[in-house]
């Protein structure tokens, strides 16, 4: 099947399903129980007219990035630190494993004690990506072949040049798939705990003041610009995360990508 | 360089692969190391790249020198191209090291391939950047497993011209199965 039939497809499916959307809306009959995709979408033209709703998603969108990217870059290091210095990981295990235990519910209420409602979305963002980046980046590291590894022993390769042609592509996929999780993750939960700690001109504060006055059209054009925002961001970073692997490039062409399953 | 090899043993699970080998080699000779499969070749090669440790006996002589190898498989990081593979393991990065890589690949390998991925090119391709890796360091030794796998008559005669030259003076140890080779190698058979 050609990409255009496949296109047309795919297009066709989602309007079945918007149909059938605005078909129960219509039968509902009810704006507060259920609002139909054209009240969804002059809802969100009402909002993107006014300079509040960029202000918002500036605020949203700087936070949970925030706290990916530095739960990213920490997962990262900290991975890598233990692997190299098994000491460390003893160390991080049971930090980790409560980590992954506790309910995010109780980290927002800690955090919201701790660091105020401000960066909350930040803190939230970190606690969630982290151990995933952690757990992925060992595994990834791991992974890299023994036998490169040996080669490297032999020809007394520098550390920095094992890191650059032996783990970097050992490490990318890993991380490739677990930023995949990760990010929808950090969105999902960041404006989970916007929503419990209702920082000022935050999309968490939005969807709050949705439910506070009844009004599920500007819920749902919320929920949309979230679902926008968190594929947008996913897209981009798996992008640039692409372009530090010219080898899984490479394998994209041969094999179909993990970058674009 | 002189390596002396006594009495070495190494077995695995209780079979014994390696029974009491003596070697003495030296430099400026090309010693083939002949003998069926599973005789323990890649075993003392692995023994003597510090890979796997001895049961017993001795290896002297190896002490600080630089040893060089082509491993079974041919190791190669399949995500980069040739030129990278081999300016990877040269001492410094530098545009020089990839002068130096291109100009010995470009002898054995068409150019066009030097800049694909590793895991685009053909098994004898891989194999000569193998060869071509493991002569570009400073050695005293090199040490090669079966290193014509893979190769047609006329490329394995550039490649053993090619062996000759890189490592005029120093000390080859090679894994055949070929008779022929030892004779277009000029060099010293000897079986385990």
């Amino acid at each position: 099947m050609n990409a255009g039939i496949l296109r047309f497809k795919k297009a066709g499916i989602i309007l079945f399903w918007l149909l059938i959307w605005q078909a129960a809306s219509t039968a509902v009959h009810n704006s507060i129980i259920l609002v139909g995709p054209l009240d969804v979408i002059l809802a969100l033209l009402n909002q993107i007219r006014l300079a509040d709703f960029w202000k918002t998603i500036g605020f949203s969108f700087g936070k949970i990035s925030l706290g990916f990217l530095s739960a990213f870059a920490t997962g990262i290091l900290a991975g890598g630190a233990a692997c190299r210095y098994p000491l460390i990981g003893d160390f991080l295990s049971p930090l980790m494993a409560l980590i992954k235990s506790v309910p995010v519910a109780s980290f927002v209420i800690l955090a919201l004690i701790w660091a105020g409602s401000e960066n909350l979305s930040v803190i939230i963002g970190f606690l969630v990506v982290f151990p995933i980046i952690y757990i992925q980046t060992i595994a990834g590291i791991k992974s890299t072949d023994r036998h490169l590894l040996e080669m490297a022993d032999v020809f007394k390769m520098s550390e920095t040049k094992r890191i650059f042609y032996l783990y970097r592509p050992a490490l990318l996929p890993y991380l490739a798939s677990s930023c995949r999780v990760a990010l929808g993750l950090s969105w999902k939960s960041g404006i989970a705990a916007e929503v419990i700690g209702v920082p000022l001109h935050s999309i968490g504060e939005k969807l709050y003041l949705s439910k506070i006055y009844l009004s599920t059209a500007d819920l749902f054009a919320w929920t949309l610009v979230i679902i926008l925002l968190s594929a947008l961001f996913e897209s981009f970073f798996l992008w640039l995360l692409s372009l530090a692997s010219p080898g899984i490039r490479q394998k994209k062409k041969e094999v179909g990508s993990i970058w674009n399953s | 360089m002189e390596l002396v090899i006594s009495q070495l043993c190494k077995s695995f699970d209780g079979h014994l692969v390696l029974d009491h080998v003596n070697l003495h080699l030296i430099s400026g000779n090309i010693y083939c190391l002949m003998g069926p499969s599973g005789s323990g070749k890649t075993t003392l090669f692995h023994i003597l790249l510090g890979l796997v440790s001895a049961d017993s006996g001795e290896v002297k002589g190896l002490y600080k020198e630089r040893i060089s190898a082509v491993f079974q498989e041919n190791r190669l990081c399949e995500a980069f191209t040739p030129v990278e593979n081999v300016t990877m393991i040269m001492p410094s990065s530098s545009g020089n090291n990839k002068r130096k890589a291109r100009e010995a690949l470009k002898r054995l390998l068409p150019e066009e391939s030097l800049y694909r991925p590793a895991s685009t090119l053909s098994g004898g391709m891989k194999r000569r950047v193998a060869i071509i890796r493991a002569l570009m360091v400073p050695f005293d030794m090199v040490i090669m497993d079966e290193p014509f796998t893979g190769l047609d008559e006329e490329t394995k005669q550039q490649v053993i011209t090619y062996i000759k030259e890189q490592s005029a003076g120093k000390l080859v140890l090679i894994s055949t199965h070929q008779e022929e080779d030892v004779q277009l190698l000029n060099g010293i058979k000897i079986h385990l």
